[in-house]
């Protein structure tokens, strides 16, 4: 058990830090067919999924220069997603290989950015609309596609159908 | 008591018209105390006497008519049923009878001891079985035929109940072999369930006059019996005397059987604790956490208090409740959070200040993750000042953090001057699986930071209530905004955090001794 602590003391704290990332979300991933379809899954223990660029994207693994991400897509405008109440009513419903952008680069490069794994489309990240460039700068933090939530029925399932960080590094050797 | 000194109520003028109305009840087989009641007593004082008395009044009562009953009120076709040995009275079906006698009392008295409950007074209450209500008017009825002019405006109302003539008597009684008094604002209550096998059935005729009263509500909770109290006073309500006469027999059969005793229970209202609480574990929830029925974390603060509350106490269920609450990696420091605990159906409750003390101490001493002070009893009332205290009042925080760049000595003493720093904070993804998606607005009154070493600060704050402190430092993914990545132009992280204060003056500080 730790030891009673009445005040901040050092040592306890000043282990080797994991990210909040690490912390708290375990990584997923959706191997694409090809790596523009590369997405990263940061899954929280409360079934809440942070749809992120794996760093195999090009985008990523390129440090691409973004020059707009649109999030009207064929499918639907995704910046029109409301959700309202506890259960997330009204919530657009994503399925694996749904739209949910379009990253548009400077060398002319375009990529349709799938969602990865069907579930409820709670909150896009609006910043990127201003802020293109958090998506190289920070693709897995402030630079996140999207905050979905998948049905708790179907959670394991889902889980389960999606590849470990092993698997990935197997798939995708060139990336470190 | 004797009640012959007393001036009997009757709803009749002269005495010989009363003694008619007695001779006739009898007949019914009506109970003395019963026949009391439908004469139109209904002073306390004169059911608390023994039965023998009161059958003694009525016959002086009946004494009193010139006229000679034998001759006179006979009526060939008349039925007898005066009371004998062992028969049920049709109107109260026995309850102000044998459930007055001697040995039932006993047995109440007997049950409450066994319960083990301290009080100082107590209160009953009855259940009576709902066919009783139909058996009364029945007699009404009756009444209204024999003697029209006395009886025609005299409605159910008019009439004593069988809880209260039961209460009246019993009371004192029950009062005496207890050694305390009946008070009707006693906390303690004594419930006595009367249940009578035939109820059904003898409401089973409303269906077919009164259907729609009954009908039964699929969708309602707890729905409860298909005949009860407010439904079958409504139904009789609406009917008339005439209707009554086909459905129902009138007067009232002699019930075959006696109706029983279901269930004696005794409750005592609930009892109030309050204090505060500190937490200096960081693997301790405040309430008792389970997922999917498997215990998350080992205890919890709730269960450190009441644990030992429930050892004096002896109560059967407690509602912790506190003035927020805390994660489980947070230490709750300071003077400690207030909180209150119900405790339901206490079965003692008379703890002196020092006995409460001791009781402090002993939580104190049992594990010194947990300590508890100010711990008191409070009236029902004061718990309101809880919930008060969590939205309005600001909380201070100490949090240890992380920054990937070295901050340099000015940067901190930037933080310090920054008054009053408003936050958008969106619904932190770690709760946002059971909160709805929405942006609230906070303040962060004053900062302060300390450096520790290069990457490494001591962060104290004094924020808003309801802020999310370790967002405000990490930005939960650039949700909350600004944070403390933004206003010191690095990445930050929190490492730990505790609360300093809750700033609520209830409860009462009790000095130590």
């Amino acid at each position: 058990m730790a030891a009673m602590e009445h005040s901040m003391g050092k040592e306890e704290k000043v282990k080797e830090r994991l990210s909040v990332t690490d912390r708290y979300y375990k990584r997923k991933y959706k191997i694409g067919k090809t790596e523009d379809q590369d997405v990263c899954v940061l899954a929280h223990s409360n079934r809440v999924c942070i749809i992120t660029l794996a760093p195999s994207h090009p985008v990523v693994a390129k440090k691409k220069k973004v020059t707009s991400v649109s999030f009207d897509v064929s499918e639907a405008n995704r910046l029109d997603n409301k959700v309202s109440g506890k259960g997330k009513k009204g919530a657009q419903w994503l399925k694996t290989a749904s739209e949910l952008c379009k990253i548009e680069c400077e060398d002319g490069e375009n990529y349709i950015f799938p969602a990865g794994l069907p579930a409820q489309l709670i909150e896009i990240n609006e910043n990127l609309v201003h802020s293109p460039c958090l998506l190289t700068e920070k693709p897995h933090t402030e630079g996140y596609i999207a905050i979905v939530l998948p049905k708790l029925k179907e959670y394991d399932y889902v889980m389960k159908r999606l590849s470990t960080e092993e698997a990935f590094k197997q798939a995708r050797p060139d990336i470190t | 008591m004797d009640a012959t000194m007393e001036q009997i109520e009757s709803f009749a003028n002269d005495d010989n018209t009363t003694a008619d109305i007695i001779s006739c009840l009898e007949k019914c087989g009506c109970c003395p105390r019963c026949i009391f009641r439908f004469l139109g007593e209904k002073n306390a004082s004169s059911f608390k006497c023994y039965p023998g008395s009161i059958t003694e009044v009525l016959s002086d009562m009946k004494k009193k008519s010139s006229t000679q009953t034998e001759t006179e009120a006979s009526d060939k076709t008349d039925i007898d049923f005066s009371l004998s040995d062992g028969q049920t009275c049709p109107a109260c079906l026995g309850i102000l009878q044998q459930y007055l006698d001697k040995p039932f009392l006993t047995k109440i008295r007997d049950f409450v001891t066994e319960a083990d409950y301290e009080y100082k007074s107590f209160l009953c209450s009855l259940t009576v079985p709902v066919c009783v209500l139909i058996r009364e008017r029945a007699v009404l009825v009756y009444l209204r035929d024999k003697f029209k002019s006395v009886y025609e405006s005299v409605t159910e109302s008019d009439i004593a109940r069988v809880k209260d003539v039961w209460k009246w008597t019993a009371g004192p009684l029950l009062g005496d072999s207890l050694g305390v008094p009946f008070d009707q604002k006693s906390n303690f209550d004594i419930a006595i369930m009367f249940n009578y096998p035939r109820t059904f059935k003898e409401c089973e005729i409303f269906l077919d006059y009164q259907p729609e009263v009954f009908k039964r509500r699929k969708f309602k909770r707890g729905q409860g019996e298909l005949f009860n109290r407010v439904n079958v006073a409504k139904a009789l309500k609406d009917m008339s005397d005439k209707e009554l006469r086909t459905a129902f027999q009138v007067p009232p059969t002699i019930p075959k059987v006696l109706c029983e005793c279901e269930a004696i229970h005794c409750t005592r209202e609930p009892l109030y604790i309050a204090g505060r609480y500190n937490k200096y574990n960081r693997s301790l929830s405040q309430t008792p956490w389970f997922v999917d029925g498997v215990r998350k974390s080992e205890s919890s603060v709730e269960e450190r208090i009441c644990d030992h509350l429930k050892k004096y106490f002896k109560y059967s269920d407690s509602k912790f409740s506190a003035s927020g609450r805390e994660d489980v990696d947070v230490l709750m420091l300071g003077t400690g959070r207030p909180f209150v605990v119900e405790l339901l159906d206490p079965h003692k409750v008379t703890f002196s200040k020092a006995a409460i003390y001791n009781i402090q101490k002993e939580i104190n001493a049992a594990s010194s993750e947990v300590q508890v002070r100010d711990l008191q009893i409070v009236p029902k009332e004061a718990t309101n000042n809880l919930k008060e205290g969590e939205m309005e009042k600001t909380k201070t925080y100490s949090a240890f953090c992380w920054s990937a760049e070295v901050l340099a000595q000015e940067k901190l003493e930037e933080l310090g001057a920054m008054k009053n720093v408003v936050l958008q904070q969106k619904t932190p993804i770690r709760v946002l699986h059971r909160r709805p998606l929405a942006t609230r607005e906070r303040t962060v009154y004053t900062m302060s930071a300390e450096r520790v070493d290069d990457h490494h600060f001591k962060l104290n704050l004094e924020t808003q209530a309801g802020t999310y402190i370790k967002e405000f430092v990490h930005g939960d993914f650039g949700r909350t905004t600004p944070n403390m990545s933004t206003l010191t132009g690095t990445e930050c992280d929190i490492l730990q955090l505790d609360v300093l204060s809750v700033l609520l003056d209830w409860p009462e500080s009790i000095e130590d001794r």
